[in-house]
């Protein structure tokens, strides 16, 4: 990771911290559909980012965001998690041929089949995460299923709809 | 020696990733004591004041409303303040009508001379607020050198708001009566049966009274009110109305819902209550847990 990409990366991190704490913080569609977007920096960083830095970086972006929903650990503990885990999904759905050197976790680079494959469980086991820690227990088990449910479509679509919006499509030499 | 370097090297991801999920359920295990994690949560000054700064522009657009609820509050004021002499000021103040107690008025009197005695309260804004999670919480721009201290009772002029829980020196947080871990001791007002005040999870205008036992006298729209046995809140802040009782056959307990009297998703200013003889109170009932635990 060279310097003028770190700084993208650190400008990444402080729009998506800013924008998860003080604007949608407290985003909630029908009661159910909680919306993270923050999960968006973590799980677009660079596909050959070596294996302990993102699980560090996950960890200081939930401890921040933590800090503004006052659960201290809850979302530090997800992110560490789907950043452990990322490392293997992005081995597991190598697309035939492996990753070339251009290529970014965005439905842009590597299409929506891809980026839906990709993205969906890690933010699913993400809101797993944060939903069963934060009531801590199972007595409202379906009540709290469909919230993870819903609010993983809705962060879904929200990370997408930004993609779309902040990055233009490239124009792509393959 | 090389093995084992060359083993931790190859693990190194798992290794990190354990010790921070470790960091992280300590982190979660240690939310209930608010010393040492004060810095980490939204009464941490960069975090707070930026929040005030978005709720400042948020509440301007419940300007209306805000002022409503407070000229309803100085009008209660006044007539609370003509009726002095013959009523109990502060449970006029909390959103209690004297009507029924002016049989006892002279207990009453004396009640009131003793809570002005005893509570104190401080005004405070309202710079975060959440409804819609399990665990919510609220941030106020009162903090340590106000004299705010974890453990105070918070109330506005509708009801029942919660308790602090952090406090940082200009902020602190306060645990939402929406907040399944928190518990108020509550009574029935008009027969004084005791019960507990506790949230389910589901609807933010909707708490349940729980452990009232079959036997007791209850009907719908019943006022719940605290019984300010624990020293959080003055006796007789309003809690709720009873929205709803069910019974199954062999329960020894109601199922009862409450319909929280406060408005919790357009709360903007609070007041934290301090009661200057709870540490007496608390001394005192653990001298009397001492004795009887041997």
């Amino acid at each position: 990771m060279n310097g003028r990409n770190f700084l993208a990366q650190l400008f990444n991190f402080i729009i998506y911290l800013f924008i998860q704490g003080f604007i949608i913080r407290n985003l909630v569609l029908f009661d159910v559909a909680f919306c993270y977007l923050y999960v968006a920096f973590l799980l677009l960083l660079p596909l050959d980012a070596p294996k302990v830095l993102p699980i560090v970086i996950g960890f200081m972006l939930g401890v921040l965001i933590d800090m503004f929903y006052d659960s201290l650990g809850i979302h530090a503990a997800a992110c560490v998690l789907i950043m452990y885990l990322r490392s293997y999904w992005i081995q597991i759905i190598m697309p035939r041929g492996g990753y070339e050197f251009w290529m970014t976790p965005t439905p842009q680079a590597m299409g929506m089949k891809w980026f839906i494959t990709y993205a969906l469980p890690l933010i699913f086991v993400h809101h797993l995460v944060v939903f069963f820690v934060e009531i801590g227990n199972f007595s409202l088990f379906f009540f709290t299923l469909s919230k993870v449910f819903f609010s993983t479509l809705f962060t879904f679509i929200m990370i997408t709809v930004v993609q779309y919006l902040v990055r233009t499509p490239k124009q792509r030499v393959v | 020696m090389r093995r084992l370097l060359s083993f931790l090297f190859n693990y190194r991801a798992f290794i990190v990733f354990a010790l921070l999920e470790i960091f992280c359920v300590i982190f979660i295990a240690s939310n209930t004591s608010y010393q040492e994690t004060a810095l980490l949560n939204s009464s941490n000054d960069a975090v707070a004041s930026v929040m005030k700064v978005s709720s400042d522009i948020s509440n301007y657009f419940y300007l209306k409303e805000v002022n409503e609820s407070l000229s309803q509050e100085n009008s209660k004021l006044r007539k609370a303040l003509a009726n002095r002499e013959n009523a109990s000021m502060p449970q006029f103040f909390w959103g209690l009508d004297t009507a029924s107690s002016d049989s006892t008025a002279v207990g009453a009197s004396v009640d009131s001379i003793l809570i002005d005695q005893k509570y104190a309260f401080l005004p405070a804004k309202v710079i975060n607020n959440s409804v819609r999670r399990i665990k919510n919480s609220i941030t106020i721009d009162k903090g340590a050198r106000d004299g705010v201290k974890p453990g105070m009772g918070v109330i506005c002029p509708e009801g029942v708001v919660g308790k602090v829980k952090y406090v940082s020196s200009k902020y602190a947080v306060i645990t939402s009566l929406l907040h399944t871990d928190m518990m108020v001791s509550s009574l029935i007002k008009r027969n004084n049966e005791l019960g507990t005040t506790q949230w389910d999870g589901r609807e933010p205008s909707l708490a349940k009274l729980m452990y009232v036992p079959r036997h007791i006298d209850i009907v719908k729209d019943d006022t719940i009110v605290t019984s300010g046995y624990s020293g959080l809140f003055p006796k007789g802040i309003l809690v709720g109305r009873v929205s709803d009782i069910n019974i199954e056959d062999n329960a020894t307990f109601y199922d009862i819902t409450v319909g929280l009297s406060t408005p919790f998703s357009k709360l903007a200013y609070v007041y934290i209550v301090e009661n200057k003889f709870k540490s007496e109170q608390d001394s005192l009932e653990q001298q009397f847990i001492r004795i009887y635990e041997r």
